[in-house]
């Protein structure tokens, strides 16, 4: 093989590498992107904070995924990003990882 | 090769990379403007905050006539109510509100998608109003929720 056809081909084996890695990298993203990963922090503490708004006086919630409290925020920390929002239950009490609404 | 080929071919391969850099970038914007758009539960949130109030203030159906919204939730200014409550039966009336009044404004616009506006719904309720007498009466309430930034 003359020079040229050498760097010709070391061009394309570096062009065909770049476009393989971006496009593993693009399809793992939208992987994450699809099961919900990215969104999960957010579905959590929505659900929790609704669970918490909806619940009648003398209700226990344990949630089973990881939360954290502080004030009427309710926290997730799972997947990409973690996201908080707030409940307005007057009467929940933070237990451990669950919350206890008072009578 | 000479300097023609060699500037011919860096300004093939440069093209090359911005088109595959543009279509991994139009690819990944449109899948993630599908998938991860945020979650709007304030409607939901607006109905059950309807319901707690309703139970907090027409316990098993009866209204006081001097009732109020403190301590049935946690007021701050996302959240807007105004409670409307009206005999039937005679001409009482009472209205009380909690939160910031602007949102009663924002409630009535016609809200366009996507835009930063609160989410509101309006319920009325039959209840029965200890007046001295028992009447019947209607308590309106008009909820609004803000919290854009977890929602919009």
């Amino acid at each position: 093989m003359n020079k040229k056809g050498v760097e010709d081909l070391l061009w394309n084996v570096m062009l065909i590498v770049l476009i393989a890695t971006a496009m593993a990298f693009l399809i793992y993203w939208i992987g994450d992107v699809a099961s919900g990963k990215l969104i999960e922090s957010q579905m959590d503490s929505k659900q929790a904070a609704l669970a918490v708004d909806i619940a009648r006086p003398g209700t226990e919630i344990l949630f089973e995924k990881n939360l954290t409290f502080s004030g009427n925020n309710i926290t997730s920390n799972a997947g990409a990003m973690p996201f908080s929002y707030s409940h307005f239950n007057p009467k929940a009490e933070y237990e451990n990882n669950g919350v206890k609404v008072n009578g | 090769m000479d300097k023609g080929q060699v500037l011919g071919s860096s300004l093939s391969l440069g093209w090359r990379l911005i088109l595959i850099a543009a279509i991994t970038l139009f690819v990944a914007l449109t899948v993630g403007s599908v998938f991860s758009a945020k979650q709007d539960v304030r409607k939901a949130e607006a109905s059950i905050l309807a319901e707690r109030i309703t139970g907090c203030i027409a316990k098993e159906g009866i209204v006081e006539p001097n009732f109020d919204l403190k301590g049935c939730f946690i007021e701050d200014n996302e959240i807007y109510v105004s409670a409307n409550l009206k005999s039937l039966e005679t001409n009482f009336s009472r209205s009380i509100e909690s939160g910031s009044p602007e949102m009663k404004v924002f409630c009535r616009v016609e809200q366009e998608e996507g835009k930063k506006y609160p989410s509101c719904i309006s319920q009325k309720y039959y209840v029965l109003i200890d007046n001295k007498k028992i009447e019947r009466g209607m308590l309106e309430l008009s909820i609004g929720v803000k919290k854009y930034e977890s929602n919009v």
